[in-house]
């Protein structure tokens, strides 16, 4: 089906495709431009939303990839290269819910250029979209910078008073951050022992890169997340962004693009540097407490109600950071899981501040207060909104902070899952602040009295996004499901880090890597991914192979069960699930390696370990086998170049020892 | 002494022959049908720059040498050539109402510029330093006319004077160099220059040394590289806009060609000294242009600083003298060319008669006045700046692997640096184009060439974006045949 093999591109290029029609427009048929973008916007989250269903849970891999060469030359390829996993698939689904929901929200508000606001909404939907996507280092930083443009436009032409600062921090804040990003991808790509590539499935699979490079790409790269996310000292951004955006601009700014660094890191930093990314992670949980309780405080203090807002976004992304951070499924999980939280309650506060500023023109607490006389339908969106965002049980943000809580003390102790569960605390306080003083009270001002109710249009944009926090709050399960194969995968990229530290370079071969294995216990398991292949790479020779794999899938269950029986730790598990055989890189960038082993040669020496002890298991019939499978796999020349040596039958006196 | 000419050598130059004889038919034309060549000129001349177009087309692939090897057409001048005879045509067409508007004498403008294009198409061939001397001669006599050719403003007669007597010395210098390089070696063919220090081995030889930094300097100055960069700020002001769209995009490309040909040819045994002196060079012109570009508030004067500073990205491809950066040249320079005189079309739309209305601040809620004309600006400053989706990126990033490969490390990181401070002057002018409203300033009418060189140039710079493989068959064949 064509929508279903090509829906992350449709995603992209759809809205793209309709804002170049919204140009086309004559700015006269001013109705005309906003239905019809909007139209495109809706139509893009209906194309998505399939994507929820049709997402396979078990698959810890990347779903629905294409790969469209891009940049060809001499040396490397930047490839067109998207797919989505459990980490994406819901921030990809809330930007194509969001989009709709702030177009609909600046329906009146946005009146001059709106052609070009409209052009300019609908392009960042399809870039945000492609940030979520992108596998290939290049594109992502293509649709990263492509973002950012589009975003400082919408902040600088359409925002308010003092727009035009907050545009210019914005660009530059971020810019810093993602030029260091841009150069530590390319020493990345040239780093890569296989050849020059920016393909990111490639890159985690290529092997371990060294300690001190990790140490400064994870630098290059966590400075442009943190600055996004942002974390503590680098949030000065943010609050001028989000106060002086016009309310389509905040929510996208606070519902998706402040998810990209939490994203980045998760996506990019755990698996690619996983000893530098623990090796700092003290650092960042430091600086995500100081986030949490700093950013609740000064939420606090603040005067303008969309001030406190964004600066409650401060304090809500530093449990994302802890989560992260933590390490462990919980941790990740929570994480995941209040980012989407996140995006719908925050969202739902920043369309709230900009329906009150509609109306009274002015964001200053002082100026409301009784505003539920006045508007009660109003009262209530906005007292489930901030109910959510405290982190109420039974709404959105709840099930993420505490299973940010849960993962904290689990990974660390029970002062730091204090001090992060003290965020909670602390946005009750700045929360019920808030909606008190603007809600509640005496309806005195006459500027209040005046205030109208919310319009069908207004009740239309809340109620959906309102309806999600309630879901997501009686429902987490439905997304922690489809997060949980992949948060997994990132979780022990981590906890598997020592193992591929190489000490010193030295080549094995079977021998060799049978008799480390004696030495060193280890366990080993491959578990089957059919999704990393590229289209270009999918040979019809790959099927033939994966069939033969199940074929001899008996033996490899032998060796398996063997593991089960045995007391001592000196055996080897080889769990051989449906895949492509031989594994592609990929499928082995989690697992534990022994040592001494080289990293171009890690892949050689594992597969052709896995064929050595196979073979020590086997008949002569299943030597053969092997020699057959490994002439039609489809990578033997970069991955069993050296295969004669290995697939020698190991003798009967070294099958003794073996048993 | 007879030389011996074939028709084969005259192959060699025809591109070069087709613009000689199309400027002799403006200059006729002029002289003889005044009214005519006033009307006609322009469209003479842009036939010209496209029939040279076609059979640089033809040449392609087909790898000559003429005149005792002083020319070769190999692919890398070809596509040189390409890209001097584009920026030329839209030169042209950028110049069609303006010099009517500034009352130029038309036949002597166009043919001085199609003049100057064949300096440059002779400079993007020469295999022999007396021919790069001889082009570059060629190419800027005729470019110091036309920098100060609105005589009636005294800003363009100090642009055409500076202009001369700074080129003057830099030519002097050149000839210098070359003569200290015949002096140590003999040969002042650029291949013949490089068998000798083969095969004599004389790497610390002072005066062949000598000879190299000489010749360094007077290209250095041709391509505005600090510090021989002093003169492009004011003579980019002073010229007509028109003018300076041109020469700063062709005169950069002719000479990088040069440059880049030198040194694969000649000097890579020398790289040692020479990169060194490369190195520093290319880090000076990020750092001063960049940064001086920060405080200009002329965007005439910006645009000329920015231009300095792009000189030193490519001299970054230049100094990793590996394969990557040598095939991220031609890309570099064809993605500038368009970006960059789109730059310069957007200027010379906005300036009123006179040269009047070059200061940023003419530039205030453009977007409100002109939304496709500001638009167009915020790509082409994008684009030079660096950002997706626009072809100034993939520039960059070619730039900077190269120099990652090259192991460039320090040089690196001062184009990451610049780069950022360079985001903040091409932002300020999408700033005030976009955010700043100012109701007063008079609404800006483009004329139809004009709007077509935008309207090519945004395309061209959005297209090599996206599809930056287009060129890659050309960047592919000049490494090949370089070789």
């Amino acid at each position: 089906m064509f929508i279903r093999d090509n829906i992350l591109s449709i995603l992209i290029f759809l809205p793209v495709a309709a804002s170049i029609m919204v140009l086309l427009i004559p700015r006269r048929f001013d109705a005309l431009i906003r239905w019809f973008s909007l139209a495109a916007a809706v139509v893009t989250f209906a194309i998505a939303v399939p994507l929820f269903f049709w997402f396979d849970l078990k698959t810890t891999g990347m779903q629905f990839q294409q790969v469209v060469p891009w940049v060809k030359t001499a040396r490397f390829a930047i490839n067109y290269h998207v797919g989505i996993d459990g980490i994406s698939l819901f921030l990809v689904l809330l930007t194509t819910f969001l989009v709709p929901v702030a177009m609909l929200a600046s329906w009146r508000s946005i009146t001059d250029h709106a052609r070009e606001f409209y052009f300019s909404l609908l392009i960042l939907l399809g870039a945000m979209i492609g940030v979520f996507v992108s596998l290939d280092l290049i594109l992502f930083y293509v649709f990263w910078d492509a973002m950012l443009i589009l975003m400082y436009f919408i902040i600088g032409v359409w925002g308010y008073q003092n727009r035009i600062y907050a545009s210019i921090k914005f660009f530059i804040y971020t810019l810093v951050g993602s030029l260091l990003m841009l150069v530590a991808i390319i020493y990345l790509g040239f780093q890569n022992p296989t050849g020059v590539t920016f393909d990111l499935l490639e890159l985690t699979s290529a092997g371990p890169i060294a300690r001190n490079i990790q140490f400064w790409l994870f630098g290059a790269f966590g400075l442009a997340f943190a600055i996004k996310i942002p974390i503590f000292p680098l949030h000065t951004w943010l609050p001028d962004a989000h106060t002086e955006a016009p309310t389509a601009g905040s929510v996208i700014l606070a519902g998706i693009l402040l998810k990209m660094g939490a994203y980045g890191f998760l996506r990019f930093c755990l698996p690619l540097f996983p000893l530098a990314a623990v090796y700092f992670a003290p650092l960042l949980i430091v600086l995500g407490i100081i986030g949490i309780i700093y950013g609740a405080l000064v939420a606090f203090a603040q005067p303008d109600v969309k001030r406190l807002v964004a600066y409650s976004s401060v304090s809500h992304l530093g449990f994302v950071v802890m989560g992260i951070f933590a390490f462990n499924i919980q941790g990740i999980q929570g994480a995941l899981l209040l980012m989407i939280a996140h995006g719908l309650a925050t969202g739902a506060m920043f369309l709230v501040v900009g329906i009150l500023y509609d109306r009274r023109h002015s964001r200053l607490m002082a100026d409301f207060g009784g505003v539920w006389k006045v508007m009660p339908v109003l009262g209530g969106f906005f007292m489930l909104a901030a109910l959510a965002s405290l982190g109420l049980p039974g709404l959105s943000n709840f099930p993420g902070e505490f299973l940010v809580v849960v993962g904290t003390f689990l990974a660390r102790n029970w002062i730091y899952a204090a001090l992060t569960a003290s965020g909670v605390v602390l946005s009750t306080i700045y929360i019920l602040w808030l909606y008190g003083n603007v809600m509640q009270g005496p309806t005195e001002k006459p500027a209040i009295r005046s205030m109208r109710d919310l319009t069908v249009r207004e009740i239309f944009v809340l109620t959906p996004v309102i309806l999600f926090i309630i879901l997501l709050g009686a429902f987490p399960g439905t997304v922690l499901s489809r997060t949980e194969a992949s948060a997994g995968r990132v979780m022990e990229a981590v906890r598997n880090r020592e193992q591929v530290r190489g000490n010193k370079e030295q080549k094995l071969g079977v021998k060799e890597v049978v008799a480390s294995l004696r030495a060193n216990p280890w366990t080993y398991r491959i578990t089957g991914r059919s999704t990393s292949f590229h289209q270009s790479q999918k040979l019809a020779s790959a099927q033939t192979t994966r069939a033969e794999v199940s074929s001899v899938l008996g033996l490899s269950a032998r060796i398996g069960s063997k593991q089960s029986d045995a007391k001592n730790d000196n055996h080897v598990t080889l769990n051989l699930i449906q895949g492509p055989f031989p594994p592609r890189h990929s499928e082995l960038d989690s697992e534990p390696i022994p040592k001494l082993i080289p990293s171009q040669a890690r892949n050689d020496v594992v597969i052709a370990s896995c064929f050595g002890l196979l073979a020590a298991e086997a008949d002569t019939a299943g030597v053969e086998k092997l020699n057959m499978l490994r002439d039609r796999s489809p990578s033997r020349s970069t991955v069993l170049h050296q295969s004669e040596a290995y697939l020698h039958p190991v003798t009967s006196e070294e099958k003794g020892v073996e048993r | 002494m007879r030389i011996p000419f074939s028709a084969a050598d005259w192959v060699v130059v025809i591109p070069e022959i087709i613009l000689i004889v199309t400027a002799a038919i403006i200059l006729m034309l002029d002289a003889f049908a005044k009214r005519a060549s006033d009307k006609a000129s322009p469209w003479v001349a842009l036939i010209g720059c496209i029939a040279g177009l076609v059979a640089v087309g033809f040449m392609w692939g087909r790898h000559l040498s003429g005149f005792g090897g002083m020319l070769i057409a190999d692919n890398f001048s070809e596509l040189v050539k390409m890209v001097i005879l584009t920026a030329a045509a839209l030169a042209i067409l950028l110049s069609v109402d303006y010099a009517r508007r500034e009352e130029f004498q038309q036949g002597e403008y166009y043919s001085l510029m199609l003049l100057s294009t064949v300096g440059m198409l002779f400079l993007a061939s020469s295999a022999n330093l007396i021919m790069v001397f001889l082009s570059l001669e060629i190419l800027s006599i005729a470019l110091y006319i036309m920098a100060g050719f609105a005589t009636g403003r005294q800003r363009s007669q100090e642009a055409g004077m500076k202009y001369f007597l700074l080129g003057s010395f830099s030519a002097a210098i050149l000839i210098y160099g070359v003569a200290l390089i015949y002096g140590a070696t003999g040969t002042t063919d650029m291949r013949g220059v490089a068998s000798v220090l083969a095969s004599r081995g004389m790497p610390g030889n002072p005066i062949l040394l000598a000879g190299a930094g000489l010749i360094l300097v007077g290209l250095a100055f041709k391509v505005a590289a600090v510090p021989f960069q002093m003169w492009t700020p004011d003579v980019y002001e002073g010229a007509p806009s028109p003018v300076t769209a041109y020469m700063s995009v062709a005169t950069k490309a002719a000479a990088f060609a040069a440059l880049t040909r030198i040194l694969v040819f000649t000097f890579s045994d020398l790289s040692g000294v020479w990169l060194a002196a490369i190195w520093a060079v290319a880090a000076l012109t990020m750092i001063i242009g960049n940064v001086v570009a920060i405080a200009q508030d002329n965007i005439k004067r910006m645009l000329a600083y920015s231009s300095i500073a792009h000189a030193g990205y490519i001299l970054v491809a230049v100094a990793s003298a590996n394969q990557f950066g040598i095939q991220s040249i031609p890309f570099y320079l064809i993605a500038y060319a368009f970006m960059n005189l789109g730059a310069w079309a957007v200027v010379t739309a906005v300036t009123k008669k006179g040269e009047e209305a070059t200061g940023i601040h003419n530039y205030s809620g453009l977007f409100w006045r002109n939304p496709l004309l500001a638009g167009s600006m915020a790509v082409f400053m994008f684009a030079l700046a660096g950002l997706p989706p626009t072809s100034g990126f993939t520039a960059k990033i070619y730039i900077f692997m190269a120099a990652v490969n090259a192991k460039l490390t320090g040089l690196l990181i001062v184009a990451i640096i610049t780069t950022i401070i360079s985001a903040y002057f091409y932002l300020r002018i999408t700033v005030i184009m976009f955010m700043e409203k100012h109701e007063s300033e008079p609404a800006v009418n483009v004329p139809v060439p004009v709007a077509i060189v935008i309207g090519i140039a945004v395309i061209a710079t959005i297209w090599l974006f996206l599809f930056p493989n287009s060129t890659q068959a050309f960047t592919d064949a000049v490494w090949r045949l370089m070789l």
